[in-house]
């Protein structure tokens, strides 16, 4: 009723101004969706935490650091120790196919229709942000996406291109806004009659889905109104990115870790800006068919692990950590907008989980896990081992302070406990 | 009678491989159950049960309502699949139970406890086929649908609505989903992120659209331009008839923005969920019985003749003149039409047509046929109607006349102001002299046997559905003013749109996408290969269509059957192909059949073996397991953790000492070098030992996909970071129907190999197998179900889809193996019109 009347309200004002001589509305494209346009509008003490996806673990013995010795697959972690915790724990059901289980859904073996452990974060840390959560990828696989929400996979942008234009492209008319938003509330209008009628005609066949859509078009919509009532917040307009001019379609042919510094320079603008607060980096998947473009070893990742010496598939695992070392690097240098005086990475986490322990075998022992932040909540500069990488994730949700939404009253609480143990005593404060 | 498939099980996975150290009961289980009296063919097995959940069940799971369980472990748990235990090991379960489980407490289930837990699992292991299928088959129910558009299908319909050129389908967030191998988006639905991307591209298209004319430019009166668009556009973007209630929305759209109408409203449209999602709900059976679905009381329409369609774009300049596209007679005047096709004795022609009306007074529709009068219709209708003549005495390729006769020039708005006739497509359907085939009688009530609890798809959504399995876009005109005229009713009016839709070029580029998805031809555009410059995207792209014109040969050609599509000598190349595989002819950018020796059909081909290849080396394994997965369906499973012993470690190592020690005599080949990787490892061996290396023997193509050079008899020479070594070609498949069946194929090459296989019953299967997968997204065999997205089969399932598959493989044999037959027969059974 009230989208109806909001509707007839517009096509009333509009079609005023079209009899009192206003001007021909122009028509500018929405483009991207001018989520840039809301940014910052977050308070302060913002908690921002970004999951990334490395495949196959690493070679048993050769990741984790001793002390502040880095080992030969961490070592582009080189003066980020600091920041680090890095720990081996036993990957449950290690293997392949599993992407989405290192991200712990984490009603796992039971509940199908269980999100993965970012998309329950981001229910709660995602709440007021333009996107709730954003999930990146480079060269994922489309049938082998690490997310998972509402029973449906997460897709995984592997086009920094997209990603960037999507989140930082467009920009609203600069006059008629009103009659900008109203053409656009009006198509959006129809559909949402279409949807409700469609709904209405199916029953209750598939209403999930209609529903999950009618929730999407809703946050469109707020998107496009926010963009328009507010401006972009300084260097959140066109964030500078792309230092290195590397190709930006996510294609095969470009370098991995190119992409992967994209894909990082997108998240570390769009967390800046407040664009979300939960972001999700899938870097390859499973089969883990990517190829390192400066590395010694000329085969690909999933060729190390099976046909050629440990040290090989370390200096893969290595390139794997280059990847992510670039983004905490970024986060470490970058300043944080939202708490004036400290930098990204004190309010950000980054949670790196794997689907195997050692690739090499499958087995799910030694599984490369790590921590990078400056969360006072969070233990760093160290290492340990132990445990398991579902007790990990259940850490990080204490070390974000979100405690308090854990329960396993689906329909109460926005965070399901999952694993318990005792990672939480090593990993935090 | 329907020719049966023999009753087999499907292939192996292994339960050997499984462990789970550590969960096991350390109890001994019930006493009761090791009773020597106890026999092991116990009808309800509940003292095998006893045991499985006492000493199996803490790693394999319990038994579930489908009892064929995949041990893909893609839920987590390291199940049992009962048919791969069955199949792997046979006659011997019991004793690998007895010697080797659980694998945590071996020795803990032995004697009569390893009978009965063997008696169970057994009982669990379903057939891939039912023992007999009925010859008058009951309704089959296929699966109601609510499903996002692929991107291939959201292209395709973009460009078939609006002609909108581009790939705006890859733009939407990685969204594509699969299962079982092919493009599939069942159970996807949008999130904000993915909307926004439908969002901008509608921007995208519609502002192309608009600023080319499309679909058309109606400056005139608002609320006709809104209408105009519903009934020419808004109709088949949404694949059926526009509810009144959304029709309202879209003239209050015109009214409200006339300025951007048309902008706006393509951008509503093209984010519209009639647009975005493929609805196969149905009605309930009551409501199909009241409206008369499938009654066979519809007009008769096309058998198994010819349709063909004039577009208003393609008449003559003569009278009245084109209008967005449709025909506009603005005053009396005609245009004269010649089909190419012959007309038989008798034919119908078919126009749509829309009338406007003023002051009561509506146009006529008159057609002649070689200066005869036809007939005369009155077009009452803004709506797009189908009217038809039935053409009789009539051979050859007469011209056919549309005239609008009577405008009369009512006042006040003078001569050629007052009503308008509009003409659609114009299309003439012939008839066949001979009776379709196998066709069963026209039914009184079709849905007589139907379950009530079914559901029946509209004509509309079975327009739909076969648009979109058999071409992978939205239905044309011709099929959606069929369904419109109540003439997809019969089983033979709905062949005769079927092989239409295959025959359509967007249906030949269907099938092309089958068999492209099927081998997974496309990865080979994404190999690198930095030593070898030549292999160019261009050379790839051939590589790709090279293996489609072969598919399509064998599809379309009668006289080619499908074991040529492995067996036959001749591959088709183009010039781009024939300078990089170095065959020299006089090849154009057609592609053509050509005789090499050493190449054709889908293995043996610069696809498959460039795709399956590293980037300095070729890939012995993997050419070995997509072989005998794709071309066979054999399944692997995949290596995952159970497999990995205590002295893992120590195994590997010592492979790897045993290429280092070899290397360090001289290089070695790729099939050297995988061997002695995987040769030895205990926990490998299952699969490597006589699955996988015995099958390196398809070493003649190197890793960009060309013939290496012959050296001593049945080998080849590799060249090795620039080192020749010989490489031997001999290879031997141990398993044909499976992995596990007792026959085998000694070859000599990739070519051999697919020569070898090409008549076997296990590569015609396997097309029925994926062909029915393709087009019903659905599968018969509890092997290819996609345990990651919950798939599931009831006994009913089961046993009704093999019998369509059944059916499909007798269609394939029947009509010299043409896969085209085998998809017809599947798209005109019951399961695509019924649901549940």
């Amino acid at each position: 009723m009230k989208d109806t009347n909001h509707r007839n309200n517009r096509r009333e004002f509009l079609g005023l101004a079209s009899r009192i001589g206003a001007a021909a509305l122009a028509s500018p494209l929405v483009g991207g969706l001018l989520g840039s346009r809301v940014a910052r509008a977050q308070a302060t003490g913002p908690k921002r935490v970004v999951f990334v996806y490395t495949p196959d673990g690493a070679p048993n013995g050769l990741w984790l650091p001793n002390g502040n010795t880095l080992n030969v697959a961490t070592r582009a972690y080189e003066g980020l120790q600091s920041v680090c915790h890095f720990r081996e724990v036993d990957v449950v059901s290690s293997g392949h196919g599993l992407a989405r289980k290192c991200l712990g859904a984490l009603r796992w073996s039971q509940d199908w229709t269980s999100d993965t452990v970012d998309q329950q974060v981001a229910s709660v840390l995602g709440a007021t942000t333009p996107y709730e959560s954003y999930t990146l990828g480079v060269q994922a696989n489309p049938q082998e996406v690490v997310g998972r929400k509402s029973g449906d996979a997460v897709p995984a942008q592997n086009s920094p291109a997209a990603a960037y234009e999507q989140l930082f492209g467009g920009a609203p008319p600069t006059s008629d806004t009103a009659g900008f938003l109203a053409r656009k509330q009006s198509v959006m209008d129809v559909n949402r009659a279409a949807l409700a009628e469609l709904k209405g005609r199916l029953g209750t066949f598939e209403r999930e889905t209609l529903e999950k859509h009618e929730v999407a078009l809703r946050q469109v919509e707020q998107r496009l109104v926010d963009s328009v009532n507010f401006e972009p917040a300084e260097g959140c307009e066109a964030p500078a990115w792309n230092a290195g001019g590397y190709p930006t379609d996510g294609g095969e042919g470009v370098p991995f870790l190119h992409t992967a510094e994209l894909q990082s320079d997108v998240i570390v603008a769009a967390l800046s800006c407040g664009i979300t607060n939960v972001m999700t980096l899938q870097l390859g998947w499973h089969q883990a068919t990517w190829y390192g473009h400066d590395t010694n070893y000329r085969g690909d990742h999933h060729g190390s692990c099976h046909a050629a010496p440990a040290a090989d598939n370390a200096e893969m695992t290595n390139y794997l950590s280059r990847c992510v070392a670039y983004l905490v690097r970024r986060l470490v240098e970058e300043d944080d907008p939202a708490a004036p005086g400290t930098k990204m990475i004190d309010n950000t986490v980054v949670v790196q989980v794997t689907d195997m322990g050692d690739g090499q075998d499958h087995s799910g022992g030694n599984g490369p896990n790590m921590i990078a932040t400056r969360m006072p909540s969070f233990r760093t500069g160290t290492t340990s081992s132990g445990g398991n990488n579902l007790e990990v994730l259940e850490a990080v949700v204490e070390g974000l302070g979100l405690g308090m939404y854990k329960g396993e009253d689906a329909n109460a609480h926005k965070i399901w406990p999952h694993a318990g143990g005792s990672v939480a005593t090593d990993l935090l404060s | 009678m329907p020719r049966l498939l023999p009753c087999r099980v499907a292939s192996l996975a292994f339960l050997a491989a499984l462990s789970c150290k550590g969960l096991v009961g350390e109890t001994d289980g019930p006493s009761g159950p090791d009773d020597p009296n106890v026999p092991v063919d116990d009808p309800n097995l509940e003292t095998g049960l006893d045991h499985w959940t006492a000493k199996c069940a803490g790693c394999h799971g319990n038994f579930g309502a489908a009892s064929a369980i995949s041990s893909g472990n893609a839920n987590g748990d390291f199940r049992l699949d009962a048919n791969a235990a069955v199949e792997k090991h046979g006659a011997g379960l019991e004793a690998y139970i007895d010697a080797a489980m659980p694998q945590a407490a071996a020795g803990t289930c032995v004697g009569r406890c390893a009978e009965l837990t063997g008696a169970l699992i057994r009982s669990k292991a379903q057939p891939v086929l039912p023992a007999d299928c009925p010859a008058d088959p009951a309704p089959t129910y296929g699966v109601r649908e609510l499903k996002l558009l692929t991107s291939a299908e959201y292209d395709n319909a973009l460009e078939d609505l609006l002609g909108a050129p581009g790939a705006y389908g890859a733009t939407v967030a990685n969204n594509d989903g699969a299962l079982g191998g092919f493009v599939n988006m069942r159970g996807k639905g949008v999130n904000s992120a993915t909307l926004e991307s439908y969002v901008a591209n509608a921007e995208a298209v519609a502002t192309w659209a608009t600023s080319n004319g499309r679909p058309f430019t109606c400056g005139g009166d608002a609320t006709a331009c809104a209408n105009r668009f519903v009934d020419e556009f808004l109709f088949f973007a949404f694949r059926g008839p526009v509810s009144d209630a959304q029709r309202a929305e879209y003239v209050a759209l015109f009214e409200t923005y006339p300025a951007d109408a048309m902008q706006l409203a393509l951008e509503a449209a093209l984010t519209s969920p009639y647009f975005l999602y493929r609805v196969e709900a149905g009605v309930d059976l009551t409501t199909a019985r009241e409206r008369g679905y499938y009654s066979g009381t519809g007009e008769a329409g096309p058998t198994n003749g010819a349709t063909e369609e004039i577009l208003p774009a393609q008449f003559p300049q003569q009278g009245g003149r084109l209008d967005g596209d449709v025909w506009g007679f603005f005053e009396n005047g005609g245009v004269e039409l010649v089909f190419t096709t012959p007309f038989t004795d008798p034919s119908t022609i078919e126009i749509d047509a829309r009338g406007s009306n003023h002051d009561q007074h509506w146009p006529e529709l008159r057609v002649r046929v070689s200066g005869h009068e036809i007939g005369v219709e009155r077009v009452d209708t803004q709506t797009l109607t189908t009217y038809r003549f039935t053409v009789t005495g009539e051979t050859g390729t007469p011209r056919v006349r549309i005239s609008f006769d009577n405008d009369s020039g009512v006042a006040p708005y003078g001569p050629g102001q007052d009503a308008n006739l509009f003409i659609g497509s114009v299309r003439l359907v012939t008839t066949s002299s001979e009776p379709p085939p196998m066709m069963p009688p026209p039914a009184g009530d079709a849905l007589a046997d139907v379950d009530p609890n079914a559901y029946v798809l509209t004509p509309y959504e079975l327009a739909s559905t076969l648009a979109f399995m058999l071409t992978g876009s939205t239905p044309d005109r011709t099929l959606l003013a069929a369904a419109r005229a109540d003439q997809l009713t019969t089983r033979a009016q709905i062949r005769a749109q079927v092989e239409r839709l295959i025959d359509s070029e967007r249906g030949r580029a269907h099938f092309g996408d089958f068999v492209t998805q099927w081998f997974d031809l496309d990865a080979v555009k994404s190999a690198t290969r930095p030593d070898v410059t030549e292999f160019t995207p261009a050379v790839k792209d051939a590589m790709v269509e090279e293996v489609r014109q072969h598919f399509a040969h064998v599809f379309y050609e009668p006289d080619a059957p499908y074991r040529e599509f492995f067996g036959g000598d001749y591959t088709f190349l183009n010039r781009t192909l024939a300078d990089f595989y170095g065959v020299t002819g006089n090849f154009g950018d057609t592609f053509t059949q050509t005789v090499v020796e050493g190449r054709g059909g889908p293995i043996a081909s610069g696809a498959f073996m460039a795709a399956n290849a590293h980037a300095e080396r070729t890939a012995p394994i993997l050419r070995a397991v997509h072989s005998r997965q794709a071309a066979l369906c054999h399944y692997i499973d995949p290596p995952n953790s159970p497999i990995a012993g205590d002295d893992i470690d120590a195994q590997r190592a010592a492979a790897q000492m045993r290429v280092t020690e070899r290397e360090a005599e001289g290089t070695l080949s790729s099939r050297e070098f995988y061997f002695l990787y995987t040769d030895g490892i205990e926990a490998c061996a299952g699969c490597h030992e006589k699955i996988i290396n015995p099958m390196f023997g398809m070493e003649d193509f190197d890793h960009v996909g060309r013939l290496r050079p012959t050296a001593a008899a049945g080998t080849v020479l590799e060249t090795v970071r620039g080192e020749e070594v010989a490489v031997s070609l001999e290879g031997t498949l141990f398993g044909v129907d499976s992995t596990s069946d007792q026959a085998s194929l000694e070859y000599s090459g990739a070519k051999d190999f697919s020569n070898q296989i090409a008549d076997t019953d296990a590569v015609k299967s396997c097309l029925v197998r994926r062909g029915f997968r393709f087009a019903t997204g659905l599968t018969f065999n509890d092997r290819d179900l996609d345990t990651a997205n919950q798939e599931s089969l009831t006994e009913e399932q089961r046993n009704a889809y093999a019998c369509i598959a059944s059916r499909m493989n007798d269609a394939l044999v029947d009509a010299n193996e043409s896969p085209r037959a085998m998809f017809v027969e599947l798209a005109t059974e019951s399961l695509v019109r019924l649901r549940r």
